[in-house]
């Protein structure tokens, strides 16, 4: 078979293209870490983990309790603490999410896909929910000035974390499992507003159409957020006026 | 001797077209868009270090440990009368502090990126910095608190905070534990290698001030 000498060129140009990009590309390529962790190694980082999750649980709740033994003792003792000040104390508490918050709103609530098993599959997988979509709704509701929210009955303040461990969504360091409901104080017509315009949470919208995450949206008359029951970290900070 | 040439020549021809194939392919490929798309929130989380986890929570649980004992401390003040008021006012400074209505400062870090970048980005650093101990956080000046109104993207791409706009060089200030801080930010997997990743020509700078103020709000 002969070859023509145009044809003959095309293929050589073509060859050296090819071999341009397959060069460039092994320069480039970074080659990923794979895990060389044995199995049991792995089951024992997730037991220490779960294990911090309990400790913490059981930590939170004594706080919770002992906030609460120090109200019901300042209360106790108003006329010597003066109402002025407690008042005041009050009012910063509501401020920083320290008392329960009541009032007009509604709810989020994200599911992963219901044909996964999120127990068993890869964490990129895009019918899951993602602490980032959790971290973008909470962005969202505080762009659009909300006044408090909680996340499956975790409240959620401005220095709170939303991270994950593999498939587990921490927040507030507290493991949280789907369904995943975001309970806020606001106004429910113009968040809706918010949502339906082009490019909010674009990639959640595209994965509840494509990959089958469940976004569900509720008015609510009656909204109750609960209290804090995390630390306030305190170590580094020093007020100026000192 | 004709012959010969003509057969030289088409080689060189050949060799010529080869070379400058492969140059055209080598150059494709640097102007290609070789970056992770961490637009998506597929990747955003994943593959984080374990062992930085356990850590984090660690550190968490004995920080609730060091607040359970504050309160029980504060607890014992409030139960005696005449050392109630002090508590109080005590308790006022401190929450303050947190809800930032005092002038505050600490050490801990300062990231500044001189990029335009995506809205997430704003959330992902933030966020990142809260898990790695940061107790107060501040986006180019402007302090986040329970009353700070988010990051808003406009449709020009341009980044709202607390209603005003932002432009770069985008400086996040986080008082804490400086070197907790920085070996988060810079850890495998972490959020400057994903930003590294994903942003082409990406700027940054990141430093340890011994001294970082943030305005009350």
């Amino acid at each position: 078979m002969k070859i023509n000498r145009n044809s003959l060129k095309y293929i050589t140009v073509i060859a050296g293209i090819l071999v341009g990009v397959l060069v460039m590309a092994q320069f480039r390529t970074v080659t990923p870490l794979a895990s060389s962790y044995p199995i049991d190694q792995i089951e024992a980082q997730k037991d220490l983990i779960k294990s911090y999750i309990d400790d913490e649980a059981v930590l939170k709740s004594r706080i919770g309790t002992l906030r609460e033994k120090i109200n019901t003792s300042l209360e106790q003792n108003k006329l010597v603490s003066q109402t002025s000040n407690l008042e005041n104390l009050n009012i910063l508490k509501e401020e920083i999410g320290l008392t329960e918050l009541k009032g007009q709103g509604f709810k989020i609530e994200l599911d992963d896909s219901p044909f996964i098993d999120r127990d068993n599959i890869s964490p990129e997988e895009a019918g899951i929910v993602f602490a980032a979509d959790i971290r973008d709704i909470v962005n969202l509701l505080r762009a659009n000035n909300v006044e408090g929210l909680a996340i499956n009955d975790q409240r959620v303040i401005a220095t709170s974390s939303i991270t994950s461990v593999g498939n587990t969504v921490l927040i507030n360091n507290s493991n949280l499992t789907p369904p995943f409901t975001i309970t806020t104080i606001g106004d429910y017509g113009s968040f809706v507003i918010r949502l339906s315009e082009q490019g909010t949470l674009a990639d959640l919208q595209k994965r509840v159409k494509e990959n089958g995450i469940q976004f569900r949206i509720d008015s609510l008359n009656h909204v109750i957020l609960p209290i804090y029951n995390g630390q306030f970290r305190l170590k580094f900070i020093n007020a100026a006026n000192e | 001797m004709n012959k010969s040439k003509k057969f030289t020549n088409r080689k060189a021809q050949i060799i010529i077209m080869l070379i400058s194939g492969i140059v055209l392919g080598a150059m494709v490929m640097t102007q290609a868009k070789y970056f992770t798309n961490y637009v998506s929130s597929v990747g955003r989380d994943s593959n984080e270090n374990v062992f930085r986890k356990i850590q984090i929570l660690k550190t968490s649980n004995d920080e609730l440990k060091d607040e359970i004992e504050t309160l029980d401390k504060q607890f014992e003040e409030t139960s005696i009368q005449a050392n109630a008021l002090a508590s109080i006012n005590k308790e006022i400074e401190k929450n303050k502090m947190i809800a930032g209505e005092t002038d505050i400062y600490g050490t801990g870090i300062a990231l500044e990126i001189s990029n335009e970048i995506n809205g997430l980005w704003f959330t992902d650093i933030v966020n990142e910095l809260f898990t790695s101990g940061a107790e107060a956080v501040s986006v180019n000046n402007i302090r986040l608190t329970e009353a700070t109104i988010g990051f808003d993207t406009l449709p020009n791409g341009q980044i709202m905070l607390n209603g005003v706009i932002l432009s770069p060089p985008y400086t996040f200030s986080g008082i804490g534990d400086s070197n907790t801080l920085r070996s988060a930010l810079e850890s495998p997997f972490g959020i400057i290698e994903k930003m590294r990743a994903s942003i082409e020509d990406f700027e940054f700078e990141l430093t340890s001030p011994d001294r970082i103020d943030m305005k009350k709000v």
